[in-house]
């Protein structure tokens, strides 16, 4: 938390003026940001490890085939989806929103607008998981992928992500400055993105589909523009903000995040058809272009977590595991995952790693190496000022960090490995296709240690947060009890016992008359 | 940039403009596909599943069996087969002409893969050359035809796929027009795949050799894998 405190005065020297970054550590902003945000980051906190322990319950049929064999709730084709499912809309977009949430408010100087309404939404976003996940696991998965729910828990996730839009929105409008900051870029479009592509997806797909291969097209469109272009537009505008507050110095610099951010949103949304789809083949052209030309915004985001980070005093390299290396780890995670995506549209490499677990790796590492730990470090940072009492275990973070970082590696790693050796060997003819699967299959059983590291980090993440929630729940449990017990007041009585209840809440004994 | 309607006007006009590239022109070019004509015959390709088969397809959605299987058959490019449709009155100069392109191109290795004979020609080569260049099959049919056989150059698919014998050709747009949801799969971790080809893709490019049904059952054996 120290750097905070010198942002301010350090800030102005730099590229960014002082004024395109707004922090402000009063508390009514953060605390009106309370309960959304834990209704939203408790249930992401849920399902990211409901999503590993389904990813882990798919991992195991690699281990002994015959294990869920007579459980068709358990078949590897419906868990998978539906962990998948579970990090992405379980994890992911509620608490990338709910971080959104926090940052806007912060740097809108203002409190959370209509503050009921995430609220509603976050509860429908988690009850729409759930429908859906049921769903796939019960096999009403519609058959595409990244769109597996069902029409009922596809429109509640539509629904509640349109409210949650509102209250950003309007909470932005309220800013006191009129300057944005890179942050709100990213932010912005990140909200006008995901219910395009989502509405577009589910009308073109699910409710009016289209005929025979055209889906192709629009389910890799979707994909991409979620996974690629979704979690890059929030994971980066995140790290944009807090990688110069915790480094203590601005972002280097504002004009190379403008331009990532244009590259970013131009070229990153026309990659994702492979060479080998059956599509005409301007379409995979064009994607290969593209996915070229994503090189720059990701080489530029790796110069500006670099720039920004080196000149750090005390360890811009060393890293104890506090958010600040959570956030740094992230972006290094984005750029390897974006290059290994940019090598997939390559039609010479991905004639070897095409169809084999390399592409499962980039998505593993899309998620859970740059979004999950970004978001992880950005709510372990915000959290405490939001509820205004510390983590209940702070050495949690550490330990969190160092069992995320090798487990990422070791997971993503190891499926990577494990497609280029599977790729050269379906590339052979003359190797038998069970020979393909088996080259993978040792990298896929090394890659599980890292997948249970990753579990148990994030089972010490939901400890931090649910452990919170319940200290919060408990103090407003007690304030209502003491109001309830409390005789019938005079004025003077009443305005105490007001202020006891602030005091609970955390607001730090600010009451209005 | 200063303004909020700024960003939501360049993030507008960047998705709208990919969106228009890979989902109203997807539409526009492939979402009004018919069946076509197969060359030569009265049939039409491709034509719908039978019930049976429509219901395997709701299985394998339900089950997310694309999630290891892929109903794409890939293609690395093509080749040639030489075949020589008729002997002609002259056998002994068709044979000499083959074993002289022979030595001179592929001095050694012979490019037969099927050693069958045309009936009554004292040894002439139905295939004299298999999956050669086109340059050096062009060359091939006018020198049998110059020795007054008759040769037509047959093109095949090649690539790790077509070896497999999980196809003939690569899959193209037309092979899931009547599939509802089209589940192509992504990754090849399950030992079967499901066969596609068709006649069709053949015809365009020269007449058939070895026709598989264009549409096999579904079926899966319960749940993964052999491996």
């Amino acid at each position: 938390m120290n750097p905070k405190e010198n942002f301010d005065s350090n800030f102005g020297e730099a590229s960014v003026p002082a004024s395109r970054l707004v922090t402000s550590l009063a508390s009514p902003i953060d605390a009106s940001c309370r309960v959304p945000l834990l209704v939203l980051f408790s249930g992401a906190a849920l399902w990211l490890v409901v999503g590993l322990l389904l990813s882990l319950a798919a991992v195991m049929t690699f281990h002994k085939p015959d294990m869920f064999a007579d459980c068709p709730l358990l078949t590897y084709g419906r868990v998978q989806p539906a962990a998948n499912d579970a990090l992405l809309y379980g994890f992911c977009i509620p608490a990338g929103l709910g971080v959104m949430l926090w940052i806007f408010a912060r740097l809108s100087r203002a409190e959370l607008a209509l503050p009921l309404v995430p609220v509603v939404a976050a509860n429908l976003w988690h009850f729409g998981v759930l429908v859906g996940v049921v769903a796939i696991l019960l096999g009403d998965s519609t058959g595409f992928v990244w769109l597996e729910f069902p029409r009922g828990g596809s429109a509640l996730l539509f629904a509640a992500f349109l409210l949650i839009a509102i209250s950003a929105v309007a909470t932005f409008g309220q800013r006191r400055e009129c300057e944005l900051y890179p942050s709100h870029w990213f932010l912005l479009a990140a909200l006008l993105w995901f219910p395009w592509i989502y509405s577009t997806a589910n009308l073109f797909l699910v409710a009016w589909p289209v005929r025979g291969v055209a889906q192709v097209a629009i389910n890799s469109w979707f994909a991409t523009n979620l996974i690629f272009v979704w979690l890059a537009l929030v994971g980066l505008g995140t790290a944009f903000y807090f990688l110069p507050k915790l480094a203590g110095r601005p972002l280097q610099t504002y004009y190379l995040a403008l331009f990532v951010f244009w590259t970013l949103i131009l070229f990153g949304s026309w990659m994702g058809i492979t060479v080998s789809a059956p599509l005409p083949a301007w379409m995979s052209a064009a994607s290969s272009v593209a996915a070229a030309l994503t090189l720059v915004p990701v080489l530029a985001v790796a110069i500006i977590t670099f720039k920004t980070v080196r000149g750090v005093p005390h360890g811009g390299i060393s890293c104890k595991g506090e958010p600040f290396c959570y956030i740094k780890f992230g972006t290094a995670a984005f750029v390897l995952s974006a290059l290994m995506l940019i090598a997939e549209a390559c039609p010479q490499i991905s004639r070897v790693i095409g169809f084999t677990w390399f592409g499962p790796a980039q998505v593993q590492l899309q998620i859970l190496g740059f979004f999950t730990v970004v978001m992880s470090g950005a709510i372990h940072e915000l959290l405490p000022c939001v509820m205004g009492f510390g983590l209940p275990f702070p050495k949690l973070v550490r330990l969190q960090h160092w069992l995320f970082m090798p487990g990422i590696v070791l997971w993503a790693g190891s499926l990577a490995v494990g497609g280029v050796a599977q790729g050269m060997k379906l590339g052979n003819p003359q190797t038998a296709f069970a020979d393909s699967t088996a080259a993978a299959l040792m990298f896929l059983r090394v890659g599980t240690t890292g997948l249970l590291f990753i579990l148990l980090g994030s089972l010490l993440f939901a400890t931090n947060i649910f452990i919170m929630t319940l200290k919060w729940k408990l103090a407003l449990f007690k304030s209502l009890l003491a109001a309830f017990k409390a005789p019938l007041a005079t004025p003077s009585a009443s305005a105490s016992l007001r202020r006891d209840r602030a005091v609970a809440e955390g607001k730090g004994g600010e009451v209005k008359p | 940039m200063r303004n909020g309607v700024i960003v939501f006007i360049a993030a507008f006009i960047a998705l709208g403009v990919s969106w228009c590239g890979f989902v109203l022109a997807p539409v526009m070019q492939l979402g009004t596909e018919k069946q076509a004509a197969v060359l030569n015959s009265s049939d039409v390709y491709p034509i719908g599943r039978p019930g049976e088969a429509n219901q395997g397809l709701q299985v394998y959605r339900a089950n997310g069996c694309a999630a290891c299987h892929t109903e794409q058959v890939q293609q690395s490019g093509f080749a040639c087969d030489v075949m020589i449709t008729s002997a002609g009155t002259n056998p002994p100069a068709v044979i000499a002409a083959w074993w002289r392109m022979q030595t001179n191109f592929f001095p050694n290795e012979m490019t037969q893969r099927f050693y069958s004979v045309i009936p009554n020609s004292g040894g002439v080569p139905q295939f004299p050359f298999e999956r050669v260049r086109k340059e050096i099959a062009d060359i091939a049919v006018e020198s049998f035809q110059n020795v007054g056989a008759k040769a037509e150059i047959h093109i095949i698919a090649i690539g790790p796929d077509i070896e497999r014998g999980w196809g003939l050709r690569r899959s193209v747009a037309e092979d899931f027009l009547y599939d509802q949801p089209v589940q192509l799969g992504s990754l090849r971790a399950g030992p079967r795949q499901r066969r596609r080809a068709s006649a069709r893709r053949q015809l365009a490019v020269g007449p058939p050799l070895r026709t598989a049904s264009a549409r096999e059952k579904f079926h899966h054996a319960a749940v993964p894998l052999s491996f």
